[in-house]
C-alpha cells in the first residue's frame, strides 16, 4: 500500500494544495467575519470538499480516457459556453455564471481545463510542427474560439488567463524563440507606447537586444522589430485620438494609483493592509483593515491581503512558499514525464497556477493592474475553487501515469 | 518526504527537441524572476515602509468623536423644569456609498418622515462626503430605520432641548440653536455653564465609515452642564404673559413688556413679552421678538420718571409735600436763553395745587418748576443714583444701559423735560427698581434671575444673595414718596388701577414715541408701574405698551386695567402676601439646606444639642424646661447657621394653648388690617371697603397658620 502511494501519489502537490485550501479558508473566515458576507465561509468549505472528492477521482482517471476524452470535452465546454451566453445570469456586470440548484457555476473556470486538455492532445501529437502554419493555426484557433465567447460575456480578465497558459505551452511544444518574441512583445511594446515615449524607446531597446540574443536570422529579427515599431507608433496614435476620458480610463487601469478614489481604491487600501501588517502580523482577526472592511470585495480578489495583514511578511511567504513549492513540483513534472500530452499538462496547470498568482498578488502589491481574477485555492468562490482541485488532480494524475508513453 | 523529488529520467522518444534543458531552464528563470519581483515588494512595504502603511491604516481606521454633554436643565424658583432635554435621532449619508441605493434610501425615509422621496434623492445625489437626512427625530420614530440595511447611511443620538412651559418661559429662558448653544435669554447668558464639557472617545472606523468604538484607548467621559434655578415663578410668569397679551391685544399695541419683581430683593419673579415667544418654533422669529426687551429697549419714560423729580425734591428738603404750586391752568410758557419761549403742556389743567396733587395730576407744568428748584447736578445725581443711565447687572444677554446725559450736555430745555420724562433713555427694568427703592424703604437692588446653580452631581454651588447697591433716598423719603404714590392710584392718574381692599402704590406715564429721533403724533409708550401693600410692599409690577391704538393711549387707559388683572389674579391664586410663597426659594436638590428636626417636649438642653449636631443654632423664649413650640417648625428646611427659637412653658403665647390668635382688627384701615393680619401669617378676606367694623373669627380666637379671616368693612367719613 505504502509503495503503491510513492508510486503513484503525488503527496507534493496534494499538501501543498491542501495547505493553501486550508489557508484559504481560514483566511475568508477572518475577511467576511463580522461582515454581511458571513456564509461564504460555510459555503468554502462545501465547494473544498467537492473538489476533493473531484481532485481524487481525477487523479486515477486513466491517461488513455484523459486523451481519447479531450476533445469531446472541450467541445462540450463550448457549447456549455455559448450557453451561458444566452441563458446565464449576469453577475458584477458579465453574463458568466450559471444557476445550479440555487448555486453559481462558473463555466469559463472549466472551459480552461478542457482546452487544455485539447491543446495537450493536439500537441501531444509527435507529428505536430509550431513551425508549420496550419499547426500553428490550429493551436491557436483551440485556444481562441473559447476566449471569443468569453470575451462575449464580456470577462477580458478570464480570457487573458488564456493566453497567460497558451504561451508557456507554445513554447514547451518547441514553438522558436522568434514565434514566442513575436507573440510577446508587440504587447508590451504598445502598453509602454501609451505609458510614453521614454517607456516606448526603452522597451524598444529591450526588445532589440533581446532579438539579438535570441540568434535568430536577421531577417527574422528585423521583421519583428519593426512590427514592434510599427504596432508602438499606430498605438499612440490611435491612444492620442481617443477623448480624454477614456484615455483617463486607460492610464488608471495601468497605474491604479492615478485615481485613489476609484480605481486605485482598492489597491491603495490593500497596500495599507498588507504594508502596515509588518514581519509578523497583527494576529488573527485582528487586521484593523480586513476586520473594518476597508477592502471592498476582500474574500474574492483580495484574499491575498488577510495572511498579509493578520501573519505579516511571514504569512506573506508562507503562502508564496506554498505555491513556489506547487510551481516547481509542475514544471519539473512536465520536464520529466514520459509522454507528451502529460508534459503540455503539467506546464499548462503550472502556467495557469503562475499566471494567475503572480497577476492577482501583483495586483494586491500594486505592481500590475487590477484584473479580477482569482488566487488560486485562497479565494472565495466555488467554481474557481473546485476548478483549481481539479487541476491539481490532473497534475497528480500526470504524476501517477509519469512512466507512460 | 522528498518535497523535491527529481525525476530525471531521460525520455525515451523526445516528447520535445532537444533543447528542452534549455527551454526548461528558461521557464524556471522566469518563475524564479517572478518569484524574486514578488518577495521584493513584499519585503519593501512589509518590512521596510512598513511603518508609513501602519499611520495610514491607524489613521483610516481611527477617528476622535465627540461625546456630547447632556445640557444642564433650566428650572423656576420652585423646581418646576422649564427647560431639559430629550435624545433624538439624526440620520446622515455619505453619499459616495449611499448613492448607489439612493432610491432604496429615498423610498424608506419618504415613508417614515412623510416628506417626498425627492426630497432625500437629491440631498443624496447632490451630496459630496456628507449630508444630513433628517435632524432630531423622535426615537420611536426612527425604530422603523434600519441603518445596517442601508449602506451610507449613519445613525447617530444627538440631544435636543425642551421647553416645557413654551412662551411661558420664553425670552427669559431663551433658547438654543441646532448645535445646543444658547442663543437668547438665560439659555445665553449661562450657556458656559449649562454647556458641560464634552468628552470624546477615539472610534475605530470601518471601510463605510461606520464607527466603532474601541477599548483599546482613552475615552474622556462628557462633564454635563450645571443646572439653574431660575428666580421666575412659573405660575407669576404664566398669569403675567397671559394678561399682558389679553391687553396688549384688547388696545392694539405693537409690543408690551411686564415685570413683576420682589422690591426688597431684586428678585425677578416673572417678565413676560408681547409678542411671545416659542423656543421650539424658532424659525421665522425676528429678533426683536428673541430680545428680553425689558432689558434691550431704550424709551423716553414719561411721567413714571417723575420720581425721580419728586425723589430729588424731597430728598434734599427743597419741596415740601404740601407745598403750592401753580399749574398754569395746563399750559407753561417757559422763556428761554435765546429769547424764544417753549411750551409745556398739561392734560390735567391745574391752578394752585400741592406738590404732592401735581404727582396725583401728573403735572408736567409743576415738575417742571420744581426742577427749576432742584436744579440740574442734584435731578441728574439723583437720577443716577437710582440707577438710571447704566447697566442694571442683570444675568440676561443684550442689556442696554440707556441714556443719561451730564448736565454740562444738556440743552436749554433739558432740565425741565428730564423733571417729566423727556431728553433721557430708559429700560423697563430701570424704571421697575427705581420704583422698587421707593417701595423697599430707599434702597437700589441690583436685579437678578439666577437663584441658584446646581453641579453636574445636583451639588448646590451657588445661591443667589440679594445685593443692595446703595442707599437711593432715607426711609422718611421713600414713606413720603409712597403715599404719593397711593394718592395717584386712590386719586389721580392710576386710578384704574384700583383694587378695593388694597392699597396701591402706582404711577402713570404716557410717552409720545419718538421715530428717528422726531416725536411722531400718536405714537406712544404707555406704561404703569405699581407695587402693593403700600406700605409693606411685597410685590412690584410694571407694564409698559408701545404704540397702542385702541381704547386709549396712555398708560392710565391701557396699562393700568393690566396691571389690575395681573394683581388681581395674583391675589386670588397666592394669597395677598407673597410673603410666604416668595420668602425662601424652593430647596430641591439643594445639599447644603438642613431639615429642622422635631424637638418639641424635649428638654431645652437635650433640644438645643440635637439641632447644634445639624448646624442650627437655638435660642429659648420662656424660662420653663420642656419646649412646647418650636419655629420654625420641624421638617421646615433652613440654611445651616439659622436660628430656631424654642418656646418654652412659660412663654405667655405657648401658655394660652395655641399657636396663633387672632388679632383685634376693628377700626384699622383694610390695609393696614392685612397688613397685620400677614405678619401673624394669616389671611384675610375683604368684604367691602373703608374701615373694619366686624371680623370673624373674633380677637382671641385660636387659630391655625394661613386661616383666612373675614373683615368687614364700611366707609366712615
Amino acid at each position: 500500500m505504502n509503495s503503491f502511494f510513492k508510486e503513484y501519489f503525488d503527496r507534493t502537490v496534494f499538501l501543498t494544495c491542501i495547505a493553501l485550501v486550508i489557508i484559504g479558508i481560514f483566511a475568508i473566515y477572518s475577511a467576511t467575519y463580522d461582515a454581511h458576507a458571513g456564509s461564504s465561509f460555510h459555503k468554502q468549505i462545501l465547494w473544498a470538499s467537492v473538489g476533493f472528492v473531484l481532485m481524487i477521482v481525477v487523479t486515477f482517471l486513466p491517461l488513455r480516457f484523459l486523451q481519447r476524452s479531450s476533445y469531446i470535452a472541450y467541445f462540450a465546454s463550448l457549447m456549455v459556453l455559448a450557453a451561458v451566453l444566452a441563458v446565464g445570469r449576469k453577475v458584477y456586470g458579465s453574463q458568466s455564471w450559471f444557476g445550479v440548484a440555487g448555486m453559481g457555476v462558473q463555466p469559463s473556470e472549466f472551459v480552461k481545463i478542457t482546452t487544455l486538455l485539447a491543446l495537450a492532445q493536439f500537441l501531444g501529437n509527435p507529428d505536430v510542427n509550431l513551425g508549420r502554419v496550419k499547426d500553428l493555426a490550429t493551436t491557436f484557433g483551440i485556444v481562441m474560439l473559447p476566449v471569443t465567447l468569453i470575451m462575449m460575456q464580456p470577462d477580458f480578465g478570464t480570457s487573458l488567463t488564456f493566453f497567460g497558459m497558451l504561451i508557456p505551452v507554445l513554447y514547451w511544444a518547441g514553438a522558436s524563440n522568434f514565434l514566442i518574441l513575436a507573440i510577446v512583445t508587440p504587447p508590451l511594446v504598445a502598453l509602454s507606447a501609451i505609458i510614453g515615449t521614454t517607456a516606448f524607446i526603452a522597451v524598444l531597446i529591450l526588445v532589440a537586444v533581446v532579438l539579438y540574443l535570441a540568434r535568430e536570422n536577421r531577417f527574422l529579427a528585423v521583421t519583428v522589430f519593426g512590427l514592434n515599431i510599427v504596432v508602438g507608433i499606430f498605438v499612440q496614435m490611435m491612444y492620442e485620438k481617443l477623448p480624454l476620458y477614456q484615455q483617463k480610463r486607460i492610464t488608471t487601469f495601468l497605474d491604479p494609483n492615478n485615481d485613489p478614489l476609484g480605481a486605485g481604491y482598492n489597491v491603495i487600501q490593500a497596500k495599507v493592509a498588507i504594508g502596515s501588517g509588518g514581519v509578523f502580523g497583527k494576529g488573527f482577526l485582528q487586521g484593523t483593515q480586513t476586520q473594518l472592511n476597508f477592502i471592498p470585495k476582500q474574500w474574492t480578489d483580495f484574499i491575498f491581503c488577510v495572511p498579509g495583514e493578520e501573519f505579516g511578511f511571514v504569512g506573506a511567504m508562507v503562502v508564496l512558499g506554498l505555491f513556489a513549492v506547487l510551481l516547481t513540483r509542475g514544471i519539473r513534472l512536465g520536464y520529466s514525464v514520459k509522454n507528451r500530452f502529460g508534459s503540455v499538462i503539467a506546464i499548462g496547470i503550472s502556467a495557469l497556477f503562475a499566471f494567475h498568482m503572480f497577476v492577482n498578488v501583483g495586483m494586491c502589491l500594486g505592481l500590475m493592474p487590477v484584473i479580477g481574477i482569482p488566487l488560486p485555492f485562497l479565494s472565495y468562490g466555488g467554481s474557481s475553487l473546485v476548478s483549481y482541485m481539479i487541476m491539481a488532480g490532473l497534475l497528480m494524475n500526470v504524476y501517477a501515469n509519469r512512466k507512460e508513453y | 518526504m522528498k518535497l523535491f523529488a527529481r525525476h530525471t529520467d531521460t525520455p525515451r522518444i523526445p516528447p520535445v527537441p532537444a533543447s528542452v534543458s534549455r527551454r526548461f531552464g528558461v521557464v524556471k528563470g522566469t518563475l524564479i524572476f517572478f518569484f524574486i519581483v514578488a518577495v521584493a515588494r513584499l519585503i519593501q512595504i512589509q518590512i521596510v515602509e512598513s511603518g508609513r502603511y501602519q499611520e495610514i491604516a491607524r489613521r483610516q481606521y481611527e477617528s476622535k468623536m465627540d461625546l456630547p454633554s447632556r445640557r444642564g436643565t433650566i428650572t423656576d424658583r420652585n423646581g418646576i423644569t422649564l427647560a431639559s432635554n430629550a435624545l433624538f435621532v439624526s440620520f446622515y449619508a455619505d453619499p459616495k456609498i449611499a448613492s448607489k441605493s439612493a432610491g432604496k434610501i429615498a423610498q424608506v425615509f419618504a415613508r417614515t418622515f412623510g416628506k417626498p422621496e425627492s426630497y432625500y434623492r437629491e440631498k443624496i445625489v447632490a451630496g459630496r462626503r456628507f449630508v444630513w437626512l433628517e435632524r432630531r427625530v423622535k426615537p420611536d420614530l426612527a425604530k422603523s430605520i434600519d441603518v445596517k440595511k442601508l449602506e451610507g447611511v449613519v445613525q447617530i443620538n444627538e440631544p435636543k432641548r425642551l421647553y416645557h412651559y413654551e412662551e411661558i418661559g420664553g425670552q427669559i429662558v431663551g433658547a438654543t440653536n441646532f448645535d445646543n448653544t444658547g442663543i437668547s435669554g438665560a439659555e445665553y447668558s449661562y450657556d458656559k455653564q449649562l454647556r458641560g464639557v464634552d468628552g470624546w472617545v477615539i472610534m475605530q472606523l470601518d471601510g463605510l465609515g461606520r464607527p466603532r468604538p474601541s477599548v483599546d484607548y482613552p475615552r474622556v467621559e462628557p462633564v454635563d452642564g450645571h443646572s439653574i434655578q431660575l428666580t421666575i415663578d412659573v405660575g407669576f410668569q404664566s398669569i403675567v404673559l397671559e394678561e399682558l397679551k389679553k391687553g396688549a391685544i384688547r388696545a392694539n399695541a405693537d409690543a408690551g413688556v411686564a415685570i413683576v419683581l420682589k422690591p426688597q430683593t431684586g428678585e425677578i419673579l416673572a417678565m413676560a413679552q408681547y409678542p411671545a415667544f416659542t423656543p421650539s418654533a424658532m424659525s421665522g422669529v425676528d429678533m426683536q421678538t428673541l430680545k428680553n426687551r425689558a432689558v434691550t429697549d431704550v424709551v423716553e419714560p414719561g411721567s413714571v420718571f417723575k420720581l425721580v423729580t419728586v425723589a430729588a425734591a424731597l430728598e434734599n428738603h427743597l419741596v415740601r409735600p404740601d407745598q403750592m404750586f401753580f399749574g398754569e391752568n395746563g399750559k407753561y410758557r417757559v422763556a428761554l436763553n435765546n429769547g424764544k419761549f417753549r411750551v409745556i403742556n398739561d392734560t390735567h389743567e391745574s391752578g394752585m395745587i400741592t406738590f404732592e396733587k401735581a404727582m396725583e395730576v401728573s403735572s408736567n407744568i409743576v415738575m417742571a418748576k420744581v426742577s427749576d428748584i432742584i436744579g440740574a447736578e442734584r435731578l441728574y445725581t439723583q437720577a443716577r443714583t437710582m440707577g438710571f443711565g447704566m447697566q442694571t447687572g442683570i444675568e440676561l444677554p443684550g442689556e442696554a444701559g440707556g441714556n443719561l446725559n451730564k448736565p454740562v450736555e444738556w440743552s436749554m430745555t433739558s432740565l425741565n423735560s428730564i423733571a417729566y420724562g423727556y431728553e433721557v433713555g430708559v429700560t423697563p427694568l430701570q424704571i421697575a427698581l427705581a420704583y422698587a427703592t421707593i417701595a423697599n424703604g430707599g434702597t437700589l437692588m441690583k436685579p437678578y434671575i439666577i437663584a441658584k446653580e446646581f453641579s453636574e452631581t445636583g451639588e448646590l454651588i451657588y445661591t443667589a444673595e440679594p445685593q443692595a447697591i446703595r442707599r437711593v433716598v432715607s426711609e422718611a423719603t421713600a414713606a413720603t414718596m409712597r403715599e404719593f404714590l397711593v394718592g395717584v392710584v386712590e386719586r389721580g392718574t392710576g386710578l384704574v388701577a384700583r383694587i378695593p381692599g388694597m392699597s396701591i402704590a402706582g404711577k402713570t406715564g404716557t410717552s409720545r414715541k419718538t421715530m428717528e429721533g422726531e416725536y411722531k403724533e400718536g405714537r406712544y409708550n404707555a406704561s404703569f408701574v405699581g407695587f402693593y401693600p403700600a406700605d409693606r410692599p411685597e410685590v412690584l409690577c410694571l407694564v409698559m405698551l408701545e404704540n397702542p391704538k385702541a381704547i386709549g393711549y396712555t398708560g392710565g387707559m391701557v396699562s393700568a386695567p393690566i396691571f389690575k388683572a395681573i394683581t388681581e389674579r395674583l391675589l386670588n391664586n397666592y394669597g395677598i402676601v407673597t410673603q410666604i410663597r416668595t420668602a425662601s426659594l424652593s430647596p430641591l436638590r439643594d445639599s447644603s439646606m438642613v431639615v429642622v428636626p422635631d424637638v418639641k417636649n424635649l428638654k431645652r438642653d437635650a433640644a438645643a444639642e440635637q439641632l447644634h449636631e445639624r448646624g442650627i443654632a437655638a435660642s429659648a423664649l420662656g424660662t420653663g424646661d420642656v419646649v412646647l413650640r418650636q419655629s420654625p417648625e420641624a421638617g421646615s428646611i433652613v440654611r445651616p447657621g439659622a436660628t430656631i427659637h424654642l418656646f418654652t412653658q412659660n412663654d405667655p403665647m405657648v401658655a394660652s394653648g395655641s399657636a396663633l390668635q387672632v388679632p383685634d382688627l376693628k377700626g384699622m384701615s383694610v390695609r393696614r388690617a392685612i397688613t397685620r393680619l400677614a405678619s401673624e401669617q394669616l389671611e384675610a378676606t375683604v368684604k367691602g371697603s373703608g374701615v373694619v367694623t366686624a371680623q370673624y373669627p373674633e380677637a382671641g380666637a385660636p387659630v391655625t397658620k394661613n386661616t383666612k379671616i373675614v373683615l368687614v368693612c364700611e366707609r366712615v367719613h
